[in-house]
């Protein structure tokens, strides 16, 4: 087995770690934040999907602009669902829980009425590929890659520096202290669900092209997302990386040595042994 | 909140009341109910629609001509199609309503391995003729002589469709295979692998991803590193096979394409684009479009294309023949008594869209129970579809 | 500048403040001593907008705020330094401080209260970039007071600051309020179970138990009670 092999098998595991970074940072938001897990999310990935494939494949409209459309859209549609129904469910994990799952299906069912259940394929946006040293990655998924990681400093900045962004920061780790300091809770609260969502809706849209849409498309990037956040710490943002890269690593090579069937056993005996050694996962904190 | 919760069931109740309305329609005095099953969502959902499609066309047509008349009666056909999102659990309670509640005697379409042997444990005890296009060896048998394979299967396909690859395209060696990792699947690398080493090519590589896989970089990176001349996406979904043929051309394979247990050519491009597409050759596909097929053929194309704007794939049209060859059976038993119709079945060829089919298969599953038709070769060339050969299983020279 | 009249605050069925009238003039430090689960706290929180008072009023600076929310009560010049401190561990000392000022827009102003502020509490100003979470209890204590006061505060709750700290670090503490009400004409609202701390630097003050006020008046006053004495300050 060359070096060469190698490599490319770890590339190719990396290569759409940071998309699903995205994802579970979104999903680590709304927690924090709501201390809601929100097992709808793949549904809103799904929804920047088919924006995009509205939006881009059927409308020509510019594929950048696709991408800020499908986040802005799907964060809206975030907060809209925080304002009807999660803030009416604010301190009932276990209500909200259901409530999402009822989300997810209503949402899955409605893709399927309003867009049809067949795959939906979307042109790509980027033609050829990028060949360093026999290394091979289409140019495709060097820019999605590279958006992936542009969102997540975004998101990083928001967080760190804006005041929207302290105020959620403020809000996920004592809330009536975040209100004592004059943070409107309920403001925070839809607008870190809307955020959460836009990162998926991102995702969502980046990957359209890469994969085709179809109403079922969340399932699969929730299930990693979900992997990355335990792997990587709840509340993380430096953890949901390093958790992405981990388990992209792990996938790559996982692929060329046992096959892609054991892979997906790959990352659940990663989530195993962090709890076990980390129970609260590699970095966790805010 | 309150309100809310009763809003959105509401709109669910009216949906669903809604789509019991749509598939129910009129009445008449004597009906003839014909269970279809198939994931209608998730990932396989092409397949269950194709299968819906193909049954509705046919049922339409048989009743705007009045019904069937079976001896001295006449039945309007009502269709019962349920989805079991390809998972067997699902499939088998979907089996059950079938038979115990709507009273079916016929299911006549199911999709995707497992769900078969699921539906199997209900059809054959009671007596339930019952039809799909499920890939798999352990489907058909003399233990199930209540069960028949509508479309041609890998192991009538596999050794013709090698054989022309051989005699035309002598610079292919190497082949690789790539299926999804489950009952069909492996059934379909196991007979592509069976014909491959009798026609003395060589298997550069055998794998299988899980289903609902998208990104194949890591798979075929593998795969492609055994510098196969082919890549056959086997009894990969259109959907998933595009994309493993779009990643290996970004990847850099420029080799030889095929798709043996390929089943809408349509699609494909579709997801892979057009280059990707380019050349893939497919040996269960139909092309209605094409010079092999039959003035009907074209007809039932047309048709199909305008009610659901889409070209049919090979699902459709072989559930739209096993409807036909059902029906005619059950005119030829003069009844609608299964025993009596399974031997109406068994007697004679029939003439469908496909040309000339013969219920066949003794030699590989020990029963008569598989469809036997003319295969037609197709290859994709500049985002169209295109018949290149005709080909005949073994069993159906004789 | 605040009255509190008649206020009641439930939780579920039981009454936690059961018709409590409290009031603080301007530049007045005012204590409100009493048994653990006398409503003190809640009092504080109804005051605050955290909980929504049941019944009564509450009017500060002649609004009545008592169906507020919290956010929204900060910027009329009420802060609340809460039991238990509640800082954002996961923050540094010099962001939980801006956060203190999150309702102002005055960059210059707030850069201005900042700089007073370490300069009361120089020990905050050493540790400005290390995690809240971090800090000792004394020092976690003197950051809610600098966070409550970047707010520019005309009135000030403190609700046991004296919590859990050490005799001198009690004694620090007592200095800053004084210095505080002292420099900068802020009313404070004291809530403590150190009666003996919090009569030593309130001007007046009010005993609570289950839920009422039993007795109120000037805090020399209440000192020479024999019930307070009693009860409060050890014989
Ligand atoms: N969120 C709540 N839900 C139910 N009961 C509560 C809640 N908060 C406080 N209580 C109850 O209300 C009563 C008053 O509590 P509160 O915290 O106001 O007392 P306190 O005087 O501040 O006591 P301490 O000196 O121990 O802080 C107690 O009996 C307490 O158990
Ligand atoms: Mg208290």
């Amino acid at each position: 087995m060359s070096i060469e092999l190698l490599v490319q098998a770890l590339l190719n595991g990396f290569g759409l770690a940071m998309v699903y970074v995205l994802v579970a940072l979104g999903l680590t938001l709304i927690f924090s934040i709501l201390e809601i897990i929100n097992f709808a999310h793949g549904e809103f990935y799904m929804l920047g999907g088919y924006i995009t494939y509205y939006a881009y494949a059927l409308f020509g409209l510019n594929y950048f602009a696709t991408l800020g459309l499908a986040i802005l859209t799907v964060g809206l549609a975030g907060v809209a669902a925080e304002r009807l129904i999660f803030h009416h469910l604010r301190g009932r994990a276990l209500n909200a829980f259901i409530v999402s799952l009822g989300l997810l299906w209503v949402m899955q069912a409605g893709a399927q009425l309003a867009f049809g259940v067949l795959d939906k394929p979307v042109p790509s946006a980027f033609s050829g590929v990028v060949r360093v040293f026999g290394l091979v990655m289409s140019v495709e998924r060097v820019v999605v890659t590279l958006s992936a990681i542009v969102l997540i400093a975004a998101l990083y900045l928001f967080l760190r520096w804006s005041r929207p962004g302290r105020a959620m920061r403020a809000v996920a780790q004592d809330p009536d202290a975040a209100a004592l300091q004059g943070v409107n809770i309920d403001a925070a609260s839809a607008l870190g669900f809307g955020v959460g969502c836009a990162l998926a809706g991102g995702a969502g849209g980046l990957l359209a092209p890469l994969f085709a849409v179809s109403p079922a498309m969340g399932a699969l990037p929730v299930v990693k997302a979900f992997i990355i956040i335990i792997v990587g710490g709840m509340g993380s943002l430096p953890g949901a990386v390093l958790g992405g890269l981990l388990l992209g690593g792990v996938e790559g090579l996982g692929a060329l040595f046992m096959g892609s069937a054991a892979v997906n056993i790959l990352g659940f005996l990663m989530v195993i042994v962090v709890l076990l050694v980390r129970p609260r996962g590699l970095l966790s904190g805010a | 909140m309150m309100r809310i919760r009763a809003s959105i069931a509401t709109i669910a109740m009216v949906a669903l009341v809604a789509a019991g309305i749509a598939t129910r329609g009129a009445a008449q005095d004597k009906t003839l109910t014909i269970g279809v099953l198939g994931p209608l969502s998730g990932g396989a959902a092409s397949y269950g629609v194709e299968l819906v499609r193909g049954a509705e066309m046919k049922a339409d047509e048989i009743n705007k001509a009045g019904g069937l008349k079976v001896g001295n009666d006449v039945y309007h056909i009502k269709l019962v199609s349920y989805d079991h999102k390809a998972l067997a659990a699902d499939a088998a309670t979907a089996a059950n309503k079938l038979v115990f509640q709507d009273k079916v005697k016929y299911i006549i379409g199911n999709a995707v391995g497992a769900t078969c042997n699921a539906v199997q444990t209900v059809t054959e005890p009671e007596k339930v003729l019952f039809s799909f296009v499920c890939w798999g060896t352990n489907n058909l048998g003399p233990d199930k002589p209540h069960s028949f394979r509508a479309m041609l299967s890998q192991w009538e396909v596999a050794e013709p469709f090698y054989r022309w690859v051989k005699e035309k395209h002598p610079a292919v060696k190497r082949v690789a295979l790539i299926s999804p990792n489950d009952t069909s699947g492996k059934d379909t690398n196991t007979a592509v692998v069976k014909a491959l080493k009798g026609l003395a090519f060589e298997v550069a590589a055998d794998e299988y991803y899980e289903r609902g896989t998208k990104d194949f970089y890591p798979i075929l990176t593998k795969m492609l590193a055994t510098q196969p001349d082919m890549l056959d996406v086997a009894a990969a979904p259109a959907g998933e096979a595009g994309l493993i043929l779009k990643q290996a051309r970004e990847l850099g394979f420029k080799g030889a394409k095929g798709w043996t247990a390929g089943t809408n050519p349509f699609t494909i491009i579709g997801v892979a684009g057009k280059d990707a597409a380019e050349g893939v050759w497919s040996p269960t596909n139909i092309n209605v479009k094409s010079d092999f097929v039959s003035p009907t053929v074209r007809r039932f194309g047309e048709e199909y294309e305008k009610r659901y704007k889409e070209v049919p794939g090979v699902i459709a049209v072989a559930n739209y023949a096993a409807f036909d060859v059902f029906t005619k059976a059950m005119q030829d038993a003069r009844s609608l008594d299964t025993d009596k119709v399974l031997a109406a079945l068994t007697q004679k060829p029939f003439d469908t869209v496909w040309g000339k089919l013969v219920l066949g298969g003794k030699e590989t599953y020990g029963i008569d129970r598989q469809f036997l038709y003319p295969v037609v070769i197709s290859e994709i060339r500049d985002g169209k579809v295109v018949d290149i050969a005709q080909v005949l299983p073994a069993a159906l020279k004789k | 500048m605040l009255e509190l009249a008649d206020l009641t605050v439930h939780y579920g069925n039981v009454a936690a403040v059961d018709g409590v009238s409290v009031t603080v003039h301007e530049g007045e430090i005012v204590a409100i001593i009493g048994p653990n689960g006398a409503g003190k706290t809640s009092t504080l929180r109804a005051l605050s907008g955290l909980v929504r008072p049941s019944g009564g009023r509450i009017v500060f600076r002649g609004v009545d705020i008592s169906r507020w929310r919290a956010h929204r009560i900060v910027t009329l010049g009420l802060s609340h330094a809460p039991e238990g401190r509640r800082l954002f561990p996961q923050m540094t000392v010099l962001e939980n401080l801006r956060m203190g000022a999150y309702r102002r827009r005055d960059g210059q102003a707030i850069e201005r209260t900042l700089a007073e502020v370490l300069e009361r509490f120089p020990r905050l100003g050493e540790r400005r970039r290390q995690l809240a979470g971090t800090l000792s209890g004394g020092e976690q204590q003197m950051l809610t007071i600098g966070r409550a006061l970047m707010s520019s505060p005309t009135l000030l709750v403190l609700d046991e600051p004296s919590f859990g700290l050490a005799p001198l670090v009690v004694r620090e503490i007592r200095t800053i309020v004084e210095s505080i009400n002292r420099d900068r004409k802020v009313a404070v609202l004291l809530v403590e179970q150190n009666a003996r701390m919090a009569l030593a630097v309130a001007a007046r003050a009010y005993v609570m138990e289950t839920g009422r006020i039993v007795l109120s008046g000037p805090a020399a006053a209440l000192r020479e009670s024999p019930h307070v004495k009693a009860a409060y300050l050890g014989g």
